[in-house]
Order: structure tokens, then C-alpha cells, then sequence
């Protein structure tokens, strides 16, 4: 893999809860290249958050990470200590959130939020801190000023805007922005896209996307991911997964989009139901919606397979091999 | 910008308070563990208070008089004799005093607090109901019956060491007169004049001949008071007091009282130095600072369970006597079916006594067999000797006489109100309807009205029988019998002109002897009508942690802390 | 920040009409409640005479004896109010009602703030503790929320009493104070006088005498802080800017401090609510630690149907109660600033 700036090897979360266990992220292996950008898309609970969240371990209880490494610049997340790790949040991998209102502490200013942040992850005077805020700010398109301002005298794109500055203003390595602009009105999501590009440049950062919308992926990322039931189906570019999608899913959910050229349009529903989480159909999770699946797929669950540097996990392409 | 200082100083300011309350408290809680009896009382409190007695809130009028009653008091400290040698009694009760005023208190706990810091002309002996001389030495009677001259005895003197003369008991019981308090009527009603014949003779015309006077003499409203009370006011927390064997140096309302003894009391300075009441507002509290010896005694009032469960401890004493309350049925004689005196007779014989003194009092009442009381003279039990205790048999023959029978029962009501008398009430009531019920011949419905309402249908005669309790006014037997014949209070429940003639003239006759034939045959009256009926008697019971002696309690109901002492 | 002081101005004034709202309200329920009051002061042993004095007392009759409409009984004693005049007892010497009320209050200040500082501090800790923890320790608090609630304040306060006064003896069953240890009435609280005027033997006393009460007091209404603390806490826990803080390596323990903060506005009104039910509920425990404050003062008026002075006190109380809400209020704007707007 070219220049890999965060590798996840086998990765494991499940939740445990009462009515059974929820393999929310089972057995996903996915690298993220120094500076691009990678999309992450997938049916609502696929397992996309879970994924997100389980790269710097803030996996809320029942949840549990089970097995797996991620690797950061051979750092492996997962191995290390709280403390460890804390110094990498917020600093190497920043992380936003798809409703900005929520995610910011309604009680306390933009600044204090933000000057927090700096002060914890860097030995620097208060005012430093504070300029360092309003550059954030300011390099986010929000005026200096508005450090003084609580969260609920902001616009709605302006919060997301700040939850971003507040997210890179450390030049982190990673970003990991799930659903960033689902809350927002088409014209903000994107500017805000737009933004996040233009950061990506300038910082030299990797995103992470994680959306739902595969269309707004195709336009804005170099790289997509699709996820389906927990699992990765398949990994390629954005050139190849929407001229040339392998895995049955991604096709479907490429059709769903009723024009590729208007990329805004809402992704529209592929036949029948997710499956259930706590129990999975066995073989390929699939199948059940699948209009390729043959007797095999309901059998055994399909592996990787490399085909012309693509990823794709499907028994109609030699997965069946395990 | 204002805003934003005041802002800081309100978080600042909130902040400190609140750190300064936390960290007291912490070491408070780890103070509290350590301090343990360290800290006890000193006894500078004294020392500081004694010098304010006499003169805290004075009129401009007696200005004169108090400057020259403080000189005096420094003056003559010094010449006074050494008193006992140091020591402090503690007594814990749940009673409150009221006003420490005999112009207005009218309430048993006050009259004691005041029988130890003030005195009478007469007073009764500790232990008896009987009189003995008190700041007189004697008296004498006029012919006629309605003069009384009493004769002081010499160098009377108040706490302060101001002498104290006849014209101080003018003073005192015109004052009395004039503020008309709650308990005046014991002045008014009988006094028409007061008179200081000379520094050392005092004389009081009458309005009629009465012949327990010298009792009522012995009442808080006759004492004389210091020239501090307010002469036309109530004075509810004067702490000057009167010619006792205390006098107060310290007094926090409803928290404690400090008595220090009176040098100058014309018996000598009492045995123990200092009596420290505390007030309590909880029997069980008052109890366990009994047994945690916070307080050497446990006065009024104890809870009976706790009085039967302090009888086994180590270390502790209870003490009981017969006291002067008394609890009695009323039948109203003009309403059906009490009209009909065998259904009085037949009510009175079945009461079961001793069933509530036990079950319901638990033994801290005594079973009453006459209005006047167990312990005073003249006492006789004609209930008893009429009716027997739960005569049953008898109660059925004389229903079966009124017309009554198993099928034909009598139905009566039977009112009680359920909270002036304490929790017991109700099951009071429980047990007089199931004593009367047991006859089989009679139905019994219990009826209740709050107290103020009860009171008032009483009044107007509505109900036919209820419930009642008597504390004396004036330790006589005239209190136990007068009140109810004839009285507009009961809705005249009950009048018998051969018994009016008699306690008149009992009220009247000058000689004990005389008075107690008298009241002997009025008790015999009272149970044939059967229109009141007595059924218990309190018991006083005080605890006392060992080592304190000297405690005599009697009907008076007044505790006398001047005969106290700690043995050592 | 003018916005914050417009909204003190503006609710100090909307205090008066709920003031003068309760005035009314206990002037006419007095009025109904069953019972003669003038029958009940005066007892069975009064003549006539004594009932029509004080009747005019009471402000029910006119100096000729004739008997006063309610309305203008209701006017006379609004402008005795608005003068500052509680009016006098009916019992014990006549003594002014709002010095009978002053004598009380300290005390109850006293009380209630120390069994407030116990309860908030348990109230907090463990609420903070089992919102923060979750899981067993959530339940295990839960549990103790709901046991100190049920508590009943003489059955703990006597078994305190037993064990730390009568078994142990190291604490005094009741009062408030030792005998002659007093310290100068300054704010009338002991704890505060005897630190001002640095008596350190009486702030022992003090101390001492109100360890148990103030436990007791603390204890049974720390379950309630506990409960609100727990609820609010881990409801703040699960909102989005607690992840979203974790996600910028914030440390737990600032974390803490500002899903506290969040917290806080349901735990402020609890303890308005609270401490002005303290101010006048405490008298359980007043009466068990025979605690000389308004609880037990007022609950004996009302057994002597002392008319004026439980009058007076309900309507000082409900100036307390005015006055804490009001207190609370903002300190509710000030550390929400979304209220001010
Ligand atoms: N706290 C939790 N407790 C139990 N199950 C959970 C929890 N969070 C997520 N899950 C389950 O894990 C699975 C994956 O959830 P996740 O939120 O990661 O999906 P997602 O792809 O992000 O969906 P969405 O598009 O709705 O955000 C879902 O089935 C969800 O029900
Ligand atoms: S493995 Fe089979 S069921 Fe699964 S996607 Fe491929 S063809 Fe469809
Ligand atoms: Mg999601």
C-alpha cells in the first residue's frame, strides 16, 4: 500500500448487549493512505460509526473491542495505554461528529473549548492558546471574534465549521468526520465538503468519511469503502467503484442513485431489510438481498480477493476460497 | 462590564462560603470524634450572667430604685456567707415555659419554675397537700371570715439582695389584678382589696368568706415579684423572679434555664448551687441524655414505655408518685338517655379502670374511685364502695331496672376528641366502649370532634357523654368539685342543690376538720348521681441517675429543686 | 452581561405578586379551618368576657364589638404587613410574632444549611460517582438513593443518637450547644459567631451538638440529591460533546467537572426545592435533636392554636421560600447562559 498512514488489521467490535451480541465492525481490514481521502459508506447500521469510533478506542459500553490491531505509524491503538492514546486524540487523529449542536458543551464558550483542547495537548500560556483558536477559527471561515460566543448563538453550519476547527486546529494526520453534513441544508453540506477538501490539502490530512451518501463519496473522495453488515465489501477508488463496481452491493447501491451527475440526491433503498445485527444470515451476510447468490454464498462466508489491485469479497470473484 | 464583577465576586463569594461551611463541617465530624467529653461545660457562664440579674428590661418610673438594688447586690455579694460548695444538678424535660410572669402563666411547668425562683406566703410542705408557712410566718382570720392578715417574716429579701417588704405584695398581686392574665380570676374572683398595714403585715379583704384561701395564697399569682416586672405589662421574659431559693442567671427560650442559688432566701442558700434545665422536644431524646448522662434527671414528661424500660437500668431510679391529674366521663344529665340516672349508675359500674390504666398507660396511671384526687385530704373512694370496679353483674341489674335487655339494647355515643389528650385517647375510648359493651345490654358508638369544636358543643349541651381531664388550678378540693356543679362549661351537665349547699359550706368553713366532713360527704353525693365519673389518676414519675437525692414529688405536681442534691 | 441583570430585576419583581399570592392564600385558609381558634386559646376555664377581648385582639370585632367583614379584616392586615408588623402571639405575654420568629431562625438556618452541605456533598459524590461508573455502581447507588429516602428521620436520628451518644458517648444526644458556651450573637449561626469572634471552645460545642442532626438531616436527603445527581449525570454522560471532548483527548477528570456543570441545572432546582422544604421541614429533626429552630416552634403554635403567630410565620416562610427560588433562579441564568436570553 502506498504511503500508509493508519492500518486496520482484522478488526473486531461487538456489543454485547442484553437481547444478544451485535457484531457491529467484524474481522475489517482497511489501510488509509497518507492524505487522501476515504470514503466509508454503507447502510445505516452497517457498522460505519462503530468502525470510526473503534480506531481510537471511544467505543460506548456494551461495546467492546475483541480483536485486532490499528496501526499508526507502527503505533499499535489498540496495545497502548489510555494515556498513550489520549495524547494521539484530538492531536494526531481528530474526529468530528454529525450533529455539531450536541457535540459542543452548550455551557461553555467556543474559546474555552477550544483553548481547553490546545492547553491539554500542548505546554503553551493561556493567550497563546487563544490566538491559536482564532487562527483555527479564522482558517475555518469564522470571524476571530466569534471565540466569545456560546454554541446555541451560532448557525448550524457555523457550529460544524467550529467543531472542525476545534478537530484540526492541531494539524492532526487523521480526521475522522462521520456523517459531517448529514445535519445540514444541501447548499452548507457542501461548503462544508468544500472546506474539508481544501484542509485536506492544505494540512496534508487524511479524512476519514463515513456517510451514507455514496454519490457525495464518489465526487469528493479518492478512495471508497463499502460496508455491509460489519463486514468490508469492497475497497477501490472512486473511478473504479463508480465506473466499475464488483461486489453486487455496490452495484445496487449505485443503481439506487437515479443520477450520478446530481450528486445531492438521497440514496434511495435497495429490496428487502437489513439483516439483524445479533443474527446474521450465515454464509454471505448478504445473500438474502443478493440477486447474484448462488448455494455456496449461503454457506460460506466469501474472503478478500485482490483483482487488479481492487479489493472485493464476494464468491462471484474467487472469495470462496476459505 | 458591571455585570461580569458582580458575576465573579457572586461565584467567588458562593465559593468561599461553601468551602468554608465544608471544611467547618469536616472538622466538626472529626472534632466531634475526638472532643468527646472534653469539652464540658465551664463554669464562667456564671459568673458573667449573675451580675445582669435584676435589671434587664425596666421602665423609667423604678429607674431609681434599680440603680440603687444594683449597688447594693455588688455591695452586699461580697458580706454574703460562702454558699455550698459548688455543684449543678441537670434536669431535662419536654415541657416549655411560658411566661415567667405569675400575671400570665397558667401552666403547670411555669408554677414550678416560679415556685423555685419566687415564693408564697404560704406554701405546701414537700410531699403532703398540706400548707405551712411560706414568706409569712402565720395568719389570722377576721370573725367574719373575709379578712386575711398574714404576718411576713423579718429580712426578706429578693436575689438581688433588695429587702422586701408588705408593699411588695400589694404591689405584686395588684399588678396581678390589673394585667388580668389568664390565671387573674385566681385573684379577682376573690380578693376585693389588698393592703400593706405595715412594712411586715400585709391583709387582704375578701369578697366572700373563703375558706381555702391560704391555697390560694400559695399560688403563683400571689407571689410577690421583684419591683423590675413591668407593673402594667406582661413581662413574658423577666428574669428578676422573686423572693425563692433560685434566681435565674441565664435564660434562652425553649433552649435552657440557669438557676443559681439565692443567697439571701430566708431558708439559706439552697444544697445544690446550680440547676441547669433543659428543654427538650422529644421524649426519647430526653431520655437517652438521661442514660448518656447529659442530664442527671429526667422530668416531665417521660413516655411510658421508656419509663417501664428505665426501671431495669443500672444507675438510674425512677421515682413515682400520685399525680394531680385526673380523667373523668361527663353524662350530660339533660340528654336521653343519661337523664335517667340508672343508666349513669350502670355505666359508671361497668368501667374497667384497670384495663386502661394497664393496657393503655401501661401502669402509669392509677385507677380513680372520686374526683378528688389519691393523696389529698378528704380523699375517699365512694366510686368503689358504690359500684366496684367492672361491676358487671350490677351494671346488668340496674339496665335490666332503666328497662333495658339483651334485645332491647341501650345506645349510647360516646365522644372523645382525638389529640388535646394524646395518642392514648382513642383507645381509651376503645376500652370504656368494650367495658360497656360487655354487659351485652348496651350498643356503643364512638364519636370524635377536633378539640376547639368539642369545646364548644360541650358548651351548648350538644353531647351526652364525653371525655375529660382536670389539672388543678389551686391544690384544694374545692378545685376537684365546684367546677363541674352547675357549670356553664359543661352545658350544666350536672347540678344537685343539696350538693351546691354543701360544697358552699365546705368553701367557707374555716377548720380542715370541719371541711373534710364536708368534702367526705360530697364525694358519697357525687358517686349516687353518678353524672361524673372519675377513672384514672396520673402518676408523676421522674428518672434520676444515681447519686441524685432528695427528690420529693407529691400532687402539687411542683418539682422543688431547693431539696436536690448529689450525693457524693 | 446586562441581559443577566434584566433578568434579576425582572424576577425580583415577579416575586411580589407571588408573595402577596401566598399572603392571601394563608390569610383565608386560616380563616377556614375548622375550630374556633378564639375557644381554643382561651380554654374551657375563661368566662365570656375574655373571648370578646379577644376577639378584638384578633382584629374579628371593632372596639363597640361589633364584628369586622372579612375584606376589611383582610386590608387591615395587609397594611399591618407592609409595615413590617407581624403582629403579637396570642399566648405567652404577647410577645411581637417577628421576635419570636428571629429567636427561631438562626437556628434553622443553621441546621438546614449544615444538613445541606452533608446531603450535597454525599448527594453529589455518589450521584457524580454511580452517573460517572455506571453499570454495578449505578445500581448500588440507586439503591442507596432509594434506602436514606425512606428513611425515617427519628428512627435514624435515634439510632445515632443511641450509638454516638449513649454507647459511645462521644457525641451529645441533643441541643444545641454546651450550657454557658454561647458565643455572640453576630449572624445568630454559632458555627460563623464563634469563628468571628474566634471562641474555638464554642465552635467545638457547636460543632459537636450538630454533628448528629445535621447527619440525619443530610443523610435522608442526600437519597434525593443522589437520585437527580445519578439521572442527570448519566443522561449528560451520553450526549454527544462527552464523546466528542474523549475525541480531543480531554482528560476524564475535566470531563467530569463539565458533565457536572451540565448536570447541574436539574440538581439546582432540586436543591431550591430542597432547602426550602429544609427551611421548613427540618422539624423531625429539630424535634428529635430537640433543635430550638422554626419547625418545632411553628408545629407548637399551631398545637396552641396561636393564631397570629402561625399566621406570621407561614407568611415569612413563604418570603423564604420566594426568596430562595429567587436565589436559585439565578444561579440557574448564570450558569446557563441559554436562560438569559
Ligand atoms: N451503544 C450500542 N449498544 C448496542 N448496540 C449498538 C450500539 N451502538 C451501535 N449499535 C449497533 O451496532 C450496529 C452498528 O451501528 P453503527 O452506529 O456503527 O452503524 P452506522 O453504520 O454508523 O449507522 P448509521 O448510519 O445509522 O449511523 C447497529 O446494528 C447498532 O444497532
Ligand atoms: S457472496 Fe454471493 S451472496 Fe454474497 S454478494 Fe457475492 S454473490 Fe452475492
Ligand atoms: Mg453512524
Amino acid at each position: 500500500m502506498a504511503d500508509p498512514l493508519l492500518n486496520i488489521k482484522n478488526l473486531k467490535t461487538y456489543y454485547f448487549t442484553e437481547s444478544g451480541i451485535v457484531k457491529a465492525v467484524d474481522d475489517v481490514t482497511l489501510g488509509i493512505r497518507r492524505g487522501e481521502l476515504l470514503g466509508l459508506v454503507g447502510e445505516s447500521g452497517s457498522g460505519k460509526s462503530t468502525l470510526g469510533l473503534s480506531i481510537i478506542r471511544l467505543i460506548p459500553p456494551p461495546g467492546k473491542i475483541i480483536d485486532g490491531s490499528v496501526l499508526l505509524d507502527n503505533i499499535d491503538l489498540m496495545s497502548i495505554s489510555e494515556k498513550e492514546l489520549r495524547r494521539i486524540r484530538g492531536r494526531r487523529i481528530g474526529m468530528i461528529f454529525q450533529d455539531p449542536l450536541t457535540c459542543l458543551d452548550p455551557l461553555r464558550r467556543i474559546e474555552d473549548q477550544m483553548v481547553e483542547t490546545v492547553m491539554v495537548h500542548m505546554d503553551v500560556e493561556r493567550d497563546e492558546a487563544r490566538e491559536m483558536a482564532a487562527k483555527a477559527l479564522e482558517r475555518v471561515g469564522i470571524s476571530g471574534d466569534r471565540l466569545k460566543d456560546y454554541p446555541h448563538q451560532l448557525s448550524g453550519g457555523m457550529r460544524q465549521r467550529a467543531m472542525i476547527a476545534m478537530a484540526t486546529m492541531l494539524h492532526p494526520e487523521l480526521l475522522i468526520a462521520d456523517e459531517p453534513t448529514t445535519a445540514l441544508d444541501v447548499i452548507v453540506q457542501s461548503r462544508i465538503m468544500d472546506l474539508l477538501e481544501d484542509l485536506k490539502e492544505s494540512m496534508k490530512m487524511s479524512i476519514l468519511l463515513i456517510t451514507h451518501d455514496l454519490a457525495l463519496v464518489i465526487e469528493r473522495a479518492d478512495r471508497v469503502a463499502v460496508m455491509y453488515a460489519g463486514e468490508l465489501c469492497e475497497v477501490g477508488t472512486s473511478e473504479q467503484i463508480s465506473q466499475d463496481p464488483l461486489h453486487p452491493y455496490t452495484k445496487l447501491l449505485l443503481e439506487s442513485i437515479p443520477d450520478v451527475e446530481a450528486p445531492k440526491t438521497k440514496l434511495k433503498s435497495i429490496p428487502g431489510n437489513p439483516p439483524d445485527m445479533r443474527n446474521p444470515p450465515s454464509g454471505c451476510r448478504f445473500w438474502p438481498r443478493c440477486p447474484y447468490a448462488k448455494d455456496i454464498c449461503k454457506q460460506t462466508p466469501p474472503k478478500f480477493a485482490e483483482l487488479n489491485g481492487r479489493i472485493v469479497r464476494c464468491h462471484l470473484y474467487g472469495g470462496g476460497k476459505s | 462590564m458591571m455585570g461580569k464583577y458582580a458575576k465573579k465576586r457572586l461565584a467567588v463569594s458562593t465559593a468561599v462560603a461553601a468551602v468554608g461551611i465544608v471544611i467547618a463541617l469536616i472538622v466538626g465530624l472529626i472534632g466531634g470524634y475526638f472532643a468527646g467529653s472534653m469539652a464540658a461545660a465551664p463554669a464562667t457562664a456564671t459568673v458573667t450572667v449573675t451580675e445582669t440579674v435584676g435589671a434587664k428590661t425596666v421602665t423609667s418610673t423604678v429607674e431609681k430604685t434599680i440603680t440603687s438594688t444594683v449597688e447594693k447586690t455588688v455591695t452586699s455579694v461580697k458580706t454574703v456567707p460562702a454558699g455550698p460548695a459548688v455543684s449543678r444538678i441537670v434536669i431535662g424535660v419536654t415541657d416549655k415555659v411560658t411566661d415567667i410572669d405569675p400575671s400570665n402563666a397558667y401552666d403547670f411547668y411555669t408554677w414550678e419554675v416560679l415556685s423555685n425562683i419566687m415564693g408564697g406566703l404560704m406554701r405546701y410542705a414537700p410531699g403532703t397537700t398540706e400548707l405551712e408557712p411560706g414568706l409569712a410566718t402565720g395568719y389570722t382570720v377576721s370573725p367574719d371570715g373575709k379578712e386575711y392578715t398574714f404576718r411576713l417574716r423579718p429580712n426578706l429579701y429578693f436575689a438581688d439582695g433588695t429587702p422586701m417588704t408588705a408593699e411588695d405584695v400589694v404591689r405584686s398581686v395588684k399588678r396581678v389584678m390589673e394585667i388580668n392574665g389568664d390565671p387573674a380570676w385566681l385573684v379577682t374572683d376573690f380578693v376585693k382589696d389588698v393592703v400593706a398595714v405595715d412594712d411586715h403585715t400585709v391583709k387582704f379583704i375578701l369578697k366572700k368568706p373563703v375558706a381555702f384561701f391560704p391555697a390560694l395564697v400559695a399560688t403563683p399569682p400571689y407571689f410577690p415579684v421583684h419591683p423590675a416586672y413591668k407593673p402594667k405589662e406582661i413581662d413574658s421574659d423577666q428574669t428578676a423572679g422573686g423572693v425563692g431559693p433560685y434566681r435565674i442567671v441565664k435564660w434562652v427560650r425553649d433552649v435552657e434555664l440557669v438557676l443559681e442559688a439565692n443567697p439571701y432566701w430566708w431558708q439559706g442558700a439552697p444544697k445544690t448551687k446550680q440547676i441547669v434545665i433543659k428543654f427538650f422536644k422529644d421524649a426519647t431524646a430526653l431520655r437517652m441524655a438521661l442514660e448518656a448522662g447529659e442530664i442527671d434527671i429526667a422530668w416531665r414528661t417521660l413516655r411510658p414505655t421508656d419509663i417501664q424500660d428505665l426501671k431495669g437500668k443500672k444507675g438510674i431510679k425512677v421515682i413515682e408518685v400520685p399525680g394531680a391529674y385526673i380523667r373523668y366521663i361527663i353524662f350530660n344529665t339533660k340528654i336521653p338517655p343519661f337523664d335517667n340516672p340508672l343508666v349513669r349508675k350502670a355505666l359508671a359500674a361497668a368501667v374497667n379502670r384497670k384495663a386502661i390504666c394497664e393496657r393503655v398507660f401501661l401502669g402509669t396511671t392509677t385507677p380513680l374511685y372520686s374526683m378528688i384526687p389519691i393523696g389529698m385530704w378528704s380523699h375517699k373512694d365512694s366510686f368503689l364502695e358504690k359500684y366496684g370496679e367492672h361491676n358487671l353483674e350490677l351494671a346488668k341489674k340496674l339496665l335490666k331496672e332503666a328497662g333495658y335487655s339483651e334485645t332491647n339494647k341501650l345506645k349510647v355515643e360516646l365522644w372523645y376528641t382525638p389529640t388535646h389528650y394524646g395518642d392514648t385517647e382513642v383507645d381509651v375510648a376503645t376500652l370504656i366502649k368494650e367495658a360497656w359493651e360487655e354487659t351485652g345490654m348496651v350498643e356503643v358508638t364512638l364519636k370524635s370532634a377536633e378539640w376547639t369544636t368539642y369545646l364548644e358543643y360541650t358548651r351548648k349541651g350538644m353531647l351526652g357523654a364525653t371525655l375529660y381531664g382536670w389539672y388543678p388550678d389551686y391544690i384544694d378540693p374545692d378545685d376537684y368539685t365546684s367546677p363541674w356543679v352547675n357549670a356553664s362549661w359543661t352545658g350544666y351537665a350536672y347540678s344537685n342543690p343539696e350538693l351546691i349547699k354543701i360544697l358552699e359550706e365546705a368553701s367557707v368553713k374555716p377548720t380542715l376538720a370541719e371541711r373534710a366532713k364536708l368534702y367526705e360527704k360530697a364525694q358519697d353525693i357525687w358517686a349516687e348521681d353518678a353524672a361524673i365519673v372519675p377513672i384514672f389518676q396520673g402518676k408523676l414519675a421522674v428518672a434520676v441517675r444515681e447519686g441524685v437525692e432528695g427528690v420529693i414529688l407529691d400532687p402539687t405536681m411542683l418539682f422543688r429543686y431547693w431539696l436536690i442534691y448529689k450525693a457524693s | 452581561m446586562a441581559s443577566l441583570k434584566a433578568f434579576i430585576i425582572a424576577r425580583v419583581l415577579a416575586l411580589i405578586p407571588t408573595v402577596l399570592i401566598l399572603i392571601t392564600l394563608v390569610f383565608f385558609v386560616m380563616r377556614v379551618l375548622p375550630g374556633d381558634p378564639v375557644i381554643a386559646i382561651v380554654g374551657m376555664k375563661a368566662p365570656p368576657e375574655r373571648v370578646i377581648e379577644l376577639k378584638k385582639e384578633l382584629g374579628l370585632m371593632d372596639e363597640a364589638g361589633n364584628p369586622i367583614p372579612l375584606p376589611i379584616q383582610y386590608l387591615n392586615y395587609l397594611s399591618k404587613l407592609a409595615r413590617g408588623d407581624f403582629g403579637r402571639s396570642l399566648i405567652w405575654g404577647k410577645r411581637p410574632v417577628l421576635v419570636e420568629i428571629m429567636e427561631h431562625f438562626p437556628a434553622t438556618v443553621e441546621l438546614a444549611i449544615a444538613g445541606f452541605i452533608v446531603s450535597i456533598i454525599l448527594g453529589l459524590l455518589l450521584g457524580s460517582l454511580g452517573g460517572w461508573m455506571g453499570g454495578k455502581t449505578s445500581s448500588a447507588v440507586k439503591t442507596y438513593g432509594a434506602i436514606t429516602y425512606a428513611l425515617f428521620i427519628p428512627w435514624i436520628g435515634m439510632l445515632l443518637q443511641l450509638f454516638f451518644a449513649v454507647w459511645l458517648g462521644i457525641l451529645p444526644v441533643a441541643g444545641r450547644i454546651d450550657t454557658g458556651l454561647e458565643p455572640p450573637t453576630i449572624t445568630g449561626l454559632y458555627l460563623i459567631d464563634s469563628v468571628i469572634t474566634g471562641r474555638w471552645d464554642s465552635f467545638i460545642s457547636a460543632l459537636r451538638h450538630i454533628t448528629l442532626p445535621a447527619l440525619t438531616l443530610g443523610l435522608v436527603i442526600s437519597g434525593v440529591f443522589t437520585r437527580v445527581t445519578r439521572t442527570s449525570v448519566e443522561e449528560v454522560m451520553r450526549q454527544d460533546f462527552v464523546v466528542a471532548a474523549r475525541a480531543r483527548g480531554i482528560p476524564e477528570h475535566k470531563i467530569l467537572l463539565h458533565v457536572l456543570k451540565n448536570s447541574f441545572v436539574p440538581i439546582l432546582t432540586m436543591m431550591g426545592l430542597q432547602l426550602a422544604l429544609l427551611m421548613t421541614g427540618a422539624v423531625l429533626t429539630e424535634t428529635t435533636f430537640s433543635w430550638p429552630g422554626m419547625g418545632t416552634f411553628l408545629l407548637e403554635r399551631i398545637q396552641y392554636r396561636d393564631y397570629t403567630t402561625v399566621q406570621g410565620t407561614v407568611v415569612f416562610f413563604a418570603i423564604i421560600v420566594s426568596l430562595v427560588n429567587l436565589i436559585v433562579d439565578i444561579c440557574y441564568a448564570y450558569i446557563d447562559p441559554r436562560i438569559r436570553y
